[in-house]
């Protein structure tokens, strides 16, 4: 099987090769970090517009520094560890939020010309991809980075020795890792469309064809919407973003996980939290909606269109992210992990079959309707199985309950 | 080929050396002046009578194993989907028996009420003789000049 | 009076104690949170002793006095009219509300009696207060179930109904307007009017919360069912206002006890909801801000002219006797207590106040909700700090 190598690894591999490679990687992480600090200050921004407050205006031209000066203040607090701490993990816990934050970023695609050129642009005549690296395994270091993050969110609040953050630690453990089920479930799909792994490949595969002259080859649209809403879904919910934000709901766990946290410690999750919502607005424009894949207008500059579709993409969800903090109430645990488990999950599951059938029956010549079909009796069994025993197990409690209490 | 990974260890290595390094600035330029209260756990003002237990609840265990169950169907069927083209009608009769066997387990889990959490609302109400739909002009009796009564309070049934 | 019927009573006593009970061979050992005095939920200084297994409340003690003033204690050493500024402190949202049954108290027992117009005056200015006040509760309220811009939007409106009530009685918070024998001042000019358009912005204000807060799906899964309060088990701990009426019990002193206040001239409605729980609470009182705008507009038209002070002696000295004048503020029902030795201060004073009682059924109530619930079922007894701890 060829998987298809950055352009710049094909030519031989010299100085100029690892300079770009490194130039790459740091201009990433300077990219991540400017966008993290305009994302906190935007996310401020639009909420206080709509409560009718003005949020940050002094701080720079409209407030744009106020994030800068933040940082710049928890970096001259005082840094403490709590007496009752593990301070081993304590101290280890921000680097594992903070980290997989920024591996993330790497597979993600932010340019390229993927109406001419494969992808990839001209960087001191060298063609490369605008992404960091893109291994083969692709989007699986992102399924990777977000399990890890887990461990950063836990361990953080479990070292504390306090019990808001424990509660608010096992919280997080256990939503992130049933929606981290739903995440990969709904991923299978675009797979399914792409054959592979790479994000690279997949944004590819978005970019050629389409139907009708001008609906876009966009999985969002091949895939059935369905997957996307799930992802989209578990995405906040893998977030801890509202109205999933149950890790650190203010007005039960003062904190959350990161209350015992201070100074920079504090700012590392801070910075984690919304490189992850950068990351996860990326992502599923790389999964869903073809990436920096868009037209070319002005042949001369091909290489910013990438960038600029990217970004608007971007920007939909971002503001959607933000949209949501603002509107939405919270959801409670048992309600959380009921939506996760009994309805994403099994849906997830179901349409993933769906489509996989759909396809075999493409190659071997089936009637499409048949399959349809087929799958709406299935899912209509599945569906009334799981009823069945949701309404069981109900039933069961309260018959317990009753027996125990005359 | 390997060589693709390096940058992402290259990224690795900026991202802990970033942090590490401004926790250390932040070490050198902060005041560390901590005292009894500051370093004690936070819990609402009130000093912490006794340690955090460190053992949970098992229904949070369970959803972890529950979880491993979806896992290991997960890392099953990415290659699948990466490979289910070439492997046709076969591949699709096996991922079908294998979600079935997965999904019958997921049921019985469920049915088991593996996955029950929360509250039970519906008790409150059981017989549902008391509606909670919004009531706006059953429970409202008109008060004013002339058929104001003053008889005993809560006199009235309010449907 | 709406009653549950025993099943009912028995089924859901069942699943509280159900939830309640620890089954010991798989739970972990339990674990004491202290939710308060220092707290983001708790709006004020209420300590909430919950004992907690997992996430589930096996019991739950309220602690309170972290803010006690002492006011009983202090009102002994004033003369009345310097009461009413201690007075004012109780219910901080509403403060007009809680002079109102104090001054008429010490008229009772002086026998003198507020012109109409002044009668009429503080109705309104004792409405204004309950909508100052519950507005803000519509807003908390969402905040609490985790949604944060409905509170924004209840300061904003709040302010209307501030500003009007700072341009009668030169205080936006603490008016101190009340005199025995009747109000400090008229209205101002144009006052009428514009409290017109105030009462119109904050029915627009009601819908703008029904679609925001009350119609959210999300919500309604957080307090539906959710902190149930039986009628007979509310009634037993003497809870009032609102948080009565959403069990059922159409129980309103405004109505049942119309001492000085002239809500019996006009033509309002007492709202009850069935189920009892946090959702109702917060349904009733979203239908009574929108009653008590109809009600001030009302009053607004039917104002009748006049002084607005009867004559009162020069230097008030209150009779020997006792009093005892209960009104329904914004919290619930609220009584003062007078003893007089025919002083220029009083002898005793008990305050009665709604936030209190209304606290008291948290340990009933509490029992075996999970940790979130307690923060939504607290909102929804709504209760001021300064109204518990007096």
């Amino acid at each position: 099987m060829i998987l298809a190598l950055d352009p710049l690894y094909l030519t031989n591999i010299g100085l100029a090769v690892v300079l770009i490679a490194l130039l790459k990687v740091v201009l990433a992480f300077a990219i991540v970090l400017v966008a993290v600090l305009f994302m906190v200050w935007f996310e401020r921004k639009v909420i206080a517009d709509m409560q009718h407050r003005i949020g940050p205006n002094i701080a720079g031209p409209w407030g744009l520094f106020q994030t800068l000066a933040d940082g710049l203040k928890l970096l001259m607090k005082e840094d403490l560890v709590p007496e009752h701490s593990n301070r081993f993990v304590f101290k280890l816990a921000p680097f594992l939020a903070i980290v997989p934050a920024f591996l993330t970023f790497a597979i993600i695609p932010i340019g390229g010309n993927f109406e001419s050129k494969g992808g990839s642009v001209r960087i001191f005549g060298y063609d490369t991809y605008l992404q960091v690296a893109d291994p083969p395994i692709g989007i699986l270091l992102f399924l990777a980075m977000s399990s890890i993050a887990v461990y950063g969110v836990m361990l953080a609040g479990w070292s504390s020795g306090s019990k808001f953050p424990l509660l608010g630690s096992v919280r997080a453990s256990a939503q992130m890792v049933s929606y981290e089920a739903a995440l990969g479930l709904s991923v299978l799909a675009v797979i399914l469309q792409t054959g592979s792994l790479s994000t690279h490949e997949m944004v590819a595969d978005q970019a050629a064809g389409g139907f009708l002259g001008f609906i876009p080859n966009w999985n969002i649209i091949v895939t059935g919407f369905v997957p996307f809403l799930i992802f989209l879904i578990a995405g906040t919910a893998e977030l801890n973003r509202p109205p999933f934000d149950l890790v650190e709901a203010e007005q039960e766990l003062v904190g959350g996980f990161h209350t015992e946290y201070s100074s920079f410690r504090f700012a590392i999750f801070f910075l984690a939290e919304y490189l992850n919502t950068i990351n996860m607005s990326a992502i599923i424009v790389t999964l869903f909606l073809g990436g920096p894949s868009g037209p070319v207008l002005i042949e001369g500059i091909d290489w910013a269109w990438g960038i600029l579709w990217f970004l608007v993409k971007l920007f939909v969800f971002l503001f959607a992210f933000v949209w949501f903090r603002a509107t939405l109430p919270r959801f409670r645990y048992d309600q959380l992990m009921d939506l996760g488990w009994k309805l994403l999950i099994p849906l997830s599951l179901g349409w993933f079959l769906f489509l996989a059938a759909l396809n075999i029956g493409n190659d071997r010549g089936w009637n499409p309707g048949v399959v349809v079909g087929v799958t709406i009796v299935g899912g209509f069994a599945g569906g009334a199985l799981l009823m069945a025993a949701i309404r069981t197990a109900r039933t069961e409690r309260i018959s317990q309950e009753v027996d125990a209490h005359g | 080929m390997l060589g693709q990974y390096l940058p992402l260890l290259a990224l690795l290595a900026i991202a802990t050396l970033f942090s590490a390094v401004s926790l250390v600035m932040s070490g050198l330029l902060a005041p560390s002046k901590p005292t009894p209260p500051k370093l004690d756990a936070y819990e609402c003002g009130i000093v912490p009578s006794r340690d955090t237990p460190a053992r949970f609840p098992v229904r949070f265990f369970l959803v972890a194993m529950i979880f491993i169950v979806f896992d290991i169907e997960i890392i099953f069927f990415y290659p699948w989907a990466v490979a289910h083209r070439g492997l046709g009608l076969f591949g699709l009769g096996s991922i079908l028996i294998f979600s079935f066997a997965v999904f019958e387990s997921f049921v019985y889990l469920i049915g088991n009420g593996a996955l029950q959490w929360g509250p039970l609302k519906q008790v409150a109400h059981p017989d549902g003789s008391v509606s909670s739909k919004r009531t706006t002009t059953t429970t409202v009796r008109r008060v004013g000049l002339e058929d104001r009564i003053p008889g005993p309070v809560g006199t009235e049934e309010a449907a | 009076m709406t009653t549950v019927s025993d099943q009912q009573k028995l089924s859901y006593i069942a699943a509280q104690a159900a939830d309640a009970r620890v089954n010991l061979e798989i739970e972990s050992e339990g674990m004491t949170l202290n939710l308060g005095p220092q707290h983001p939920a708790t709006h004020g200084t209420l300590r909430i002793i919950a004992r907690i297994d997992g996430e589930q409340v096996i019991r739950a003690d309220p602690v309170m006095g972290y803010m006690h003033r002492g006011y009983e204690k202090l009102t002994e050493v004033r003369t009345y009219p310097q009461v009413t500024t201690l007075i004012n402190r109780i219910d901080w949202l509403g403060s007009f509300a809680n002079e109102v049954p104090f001054i008429l108290a010490a008229e009772k027992l002086m026998e003198v009696e507020a012109p109409p117009r002044a009668q009429w005056i503080r109705t309104i200015l004792f409405e204004m207060s309950r909508i100052a006040n519950v507005v803000l509760f519509l807003g908390d309220m969402a905040v609490q179930v985790g949604a944060i811009t409905p509170v924004f939007f209840a300061f904003r409106d709040r302010e209307h109904v501030l500003n009007q009530i700072e341009s009668v009685t030169g205080g936006r918070f603490h008016p101190n307007f009340d005199r025995i024998g009747g109000l400090k001042d008229d209205f101002p000019k144009g006052w009428i009017d514009e409290t017109r358009q105030v009462m119109k912005k904050m029915r627009r204000f009601c819908d703008e919360i029904e679609v925001l807060v009350m119609d959210n799906e999300i919500f309604q899964a957080r307090t539906r069912g959710i902190g149930v309060i039986p009628a007979d088990v509310g009634l037993s701990y003497g809870l009032s206002g609102a948080n009565i009426r959403g069990s059922g019990v159409d129980r309103d002193l405004r109505r049942d006890n119309p001492c000085g206040l002239v809500h019996d001239q006009i033509d309002w409605k007492v709202w009850t909801h069935p189920d009892g729980d946090s959702f109702s609470r917060f349904w009733v009182r979203l239908q009574e801000v929108r009653e008590s705008t109809g009600i001030v507009s009302q009053l607004l038209d039917s104002l009748p002219s006049g002084p607005v002070m009867a004559k009162v002696p020069r230097i008030i000295k209150v009779p020997a006797g006792e009093a005892y004048v209960e009104t329904e503020n914004p919290l619930g029902a609220m009584g003062y207590y007078i003893v007089s030795k025919g002083d220029l201060v009083p002898f005793r004073v008990k305050i009665r106040s709604a936030s209190f009682s209304n606290v008291s059924i948290t340990p009933w109530l509490l029992q075996g909700v999970y940790v979130p619930d307690i923060i939504t079922i607290l909102a929804s007894l709504y209760f001021i700090l300064g109204d518990i701890d007096r």
